[in-house]
């Protein structure tokens, strides 16, 4: 374990996923979990979803994706699904107990600016914050009883529904 | 090149330009050009105001255009007849709606629509089977309701991008129109193999093909807007410019609003989700500039229409003419009681059984019946068919939520002048001489019958929207107009009868449009692009509790006004 951390090296990777739930799938299933797992939305070949890891694994990339994947490894606008921190981001949080939870630095308001720290957040279990400027921003929006809800809400046919 | 007018010029091409329009509505041909009935149509439709800017891609002058404009300024007169409809509406023939033509039809006229559009979903089994069976229902209901003009279309998967309404004037051909439309350019049926780019073209020959329709005759016009543009961000800014020039008498407009206003009203006694159902995210399909904003609405609007000096001003800043409705995009309808009926074999028959009583009360569904709470207006100059298609072809269009208002009439003309037969109406160009004064001049009938949720609305404030014409952009994908902003906010305090308001426009130095936008006054919040800009926008709407009757707006389309 300690060996794995020491070699830990952000990499990109590209399998053609087509959804972000494919992607968060594929990234939920790696064990052990990455440190930080983001995806990329990437227009070539093909618009699909590639991924970045932060990781001391290996992962094959076709010769087709390998620009994908080196947008991904690049890229610092990405959507994390794996972060410190994230396991415990679950229920009904306020947004300071988001902040000291995980690595997450901001909590906003769509077209609002920066959410009050006592307002309660309903996470849905299901929080994907984006990289911006090099911190990790949770985009909210305002929902009913005065709360907040994640911007991106999972999927309504889950993306693990089949398994 | 210029126009040949001995129709030995061929029409191969791949590219449609404004030589490809009917001579008639042609204003690069100069009217001694034309035969005399072209002509004769051509003076009909001037003097009517349905023919400018809606005819063209752009308002501004084009090469050889010049003396035509010149000799043909927009300065029709009021008087239309504002007929209400909705072009977006799904029947039994869609695979996840449920209801016969008739019941849409019914409800509609009933809720107080003069036109709509049924727009079943494009699809391997519609184009096969639907676009056939669901016409005889269609011709019977327009029988059966004289007073409703009940169009047939369908609801394009626009190829690499969203859905879009197309419809055609009823007649012969219009089922083998939309039939081949269909078969050859819906999304749905394309090779998955496209790439993007193939798929964006596809979708410009579509627009085309409909419009080369209409010019061999075979069906009297033919529209097209794009629906729900910013659902889920694949309406990238140059596709909606691609669409426009790809024909510019057939692909017209957006939804200002998208339909499923009710998918927002709050449990238990409803959906308690996102109104219009826009809760999605980027996808990778998405265009990557759209900020997350542009996912959601914003007093129940479209972001690319909510957000002043956004996307929708981009283009009328450009000089572009592109027009706004507003729909229900029915499905199942809010409160409804029945099902789809038994034993249905949609894939089979092409739809599903006809619907049956279920004795529950569905408080899930998203939708409104159409009429029930949008309107589309239409400054008609008859009750016609063709008189809805050329006044939506004009952009002589206001759209409201909740009947927030009961009649709007706005015009913009020299100031001073007050004769009551003057003045440019919505769509339309008013050419003056550099340094002429001009004014707008507002005519709001308050609204003084209760709307379908039983309270009559109060109109609290009218925004006049100002943008100055700077042309064509350089980057198709701009999708703002800096200098585009509210430049006069009107507090309405009487609440019955009718209200006038006029507004000083200046002395003409530089083109430019202005728009008119209205509120209940309930829910507002400093516009995406600063106070500076729009002190008193649309607030985002609430997931799970958007009450769509407590938070009403009307949106008119533009006038231009430009230097002679």
């Amino acid at each position: 374990m300690s060996q794995s951390v020491a070699t830990a090296r952000i990499i990109g990777v590209s399998l053609g996923h087509r959804t972000l739930a494919e992607a968060d799938h594929w990234i939920m299933e790696l064990t052990p979990a990455p440190v930080l797992a983001c995806t990329h939305l990437v227009a070539t070949p093909y618009p699909h979803v590639a991924i970045s890891l932060l990781t001391a694994a290996s992962f094959e990339t076709g010769p087709e994706l390998a620009t994908a994947a080196g947008e991904a490894a690049a890229g610092r606008d990405g959507r994390a699904v794996r972060f410190p921190g994230v396991e415990r981001l679950t229920g009904e949080l306020t947004v300071s107990e988001i902040l000291q939870r995980s690595s997450i630095s901001r909590v906003e308001v769509l077209g609002g600016g920066p959410a009050d720290p006592a307002t309660v957040v309903e996470t849905g279990d299901f929080v994907r914050p984006r990289f911006r400027a090099g911190e990790l921003v949770l985009i909210t929006a305002p929902a009913a009883g005065g709360r907040l809800i994640p911007f991106e809400t999972r999927n309504p046919t889950p993306c693990c529904a089949d398994h | 090149m210029g126009h040949g007018h001995d129709h030995s010029h061929d029409h191969s091409h791949d590219a449609v330009s404004e030589n490809d329009l009917p001579e008639a509505l042609d204003l690069s041909v100069p009217t001694a050009e034309l035969s005399s009935s072209d002509a004769t149509r051509r003076s009909f439709l001037l003097g009517a105001g349905l023919l400018g800017a809606g005819a063209a891609a752009s308002v501004l002058p084009h090469p050889g255009a010049a003396a035509a404009h010149g000799a043909s300024p927009q300065t029709a007169q009021g008087g239309f007849r504002w007929l209400a409809g909705d072009h977006h509406i799904h029947t039994q023939y869609s695979s996840d709606a449920q209801y016969r033509v008739i019941d849409q039809a019914r409800h509609g006229h009933a809720y107080g629509l003069d036109w709509l559009v049924i727009t079943d979903h494009g699809s391997a089994t519609h184009a096969k089977i639907g676009v056939d069976k669901v016409n005889p229902d269609i011709v019977k209901t327009r029988a059966e309701l004289p007073g409703l003009l009940t169009f047939q279309g369908l609801e394009w998967n626009i190829p690499a991008a969203e859905h879009a309404t197309v419809f055609v004037h009823p007649g012969r051909n219009e089922v083998e129109v939309l039939k081949q439309f269909e078969t050859r350019y819906d999304g749905s049926l394309l090779p998955s193999t496209n790439t993007a780019a193939q798929n964006e073209a596809m979708a410009i020959a579509g627009i085309q093909f409909l419009g080369e329709q209409v010019k061999a005759r075979k069906i009297d016009g033919a529209l097209f807007f794009a629906n729900h543009p910013a659902r889920r961000g694949i309406d990238s800014p140059h596709e909606i410019r691609n669409w426009r020039d790809a024909d510019p008498t057939v692909a017209v407009g957006f939804e200002g609003a998208p339909g499923h206003q009710a998918a927002g009203i709050p449990a238990p006694n409803g959906r308690g989700g996102a109104r219009g159902y826009y809760d999605n995210s980027p996808s990778a399909a998405s265009f990557p500039g759209y900020p997350l904003e542009s996912y959601r609405t914003w007093g129940g609007f479209d972001w690319m229409t909510a957000t002043v000096g956004g996307l929708w001003d981009s283009l009328l800043a450009e000089g572009r003419a592109w027009w706004i409705t507003v729909n229900s995009d029915s499905h199942v309808n809010y409160l409804d009681q029945t099902e789809r009926g038994p034993g249905s074999d949609f894939n089979a028959n092409g739809k599903y059984n006809d619907p049956v009583y279920n004795g529950s009360i569905n408080t899930q569904a998203g939708d409104f019946w159409p009429g029930y709470y949008g309107r589309t207006n239409v400054g008609s100059a008859s009750f016609s068919y063709r008189a809805v298609m050329d006044g939506l072809r004009s952009g002589r269009v206001w759209v409201d939520h909740g009947r927030l208002i009961k009649a709007l009439d706005a015009r913009v003309r020299v100031t001073g002048d007050r004769r009551w037969s003057t003045g440019t109406p919505l769509g339309g160009v008013l050419q003056v001489r550099r340094g002429t004064s001009t004014e707008l001049v507002l005519d709001i009938d308050l609204q003084d019958v209760p709307n379908w949720a039983g309270f009559i609305p109060v109109l609290k404030r009218v925004d006049v929207i100002v943008g100055t014409v700077t042309g064509p952009v350089t980057d198709r994908d701009a999708f703002t107009a800096p200098d585009t902003r509210v430049v006069k906010s009107f507090e309405v305090s009487k609440t019955s009868g009718k209200i006038t308001f006029s507004y000083d426009l200046g002395r003409l130095d530089k083109p430019f449009y202005l728009r008119v936008r209205g509120t209940d006054g309930n829910r507002t919040q400093p516009g995406l692009l600063g106070a500076s800009v729009d002190p008193y926008g649309p607030q985002l709407d609430v997931s799970g509790a958007a009450d769509p009757w407590g938070d009403l707006w009307f949106y008119t389309n533009p006038i231009w006004v430009l230097p002679r």
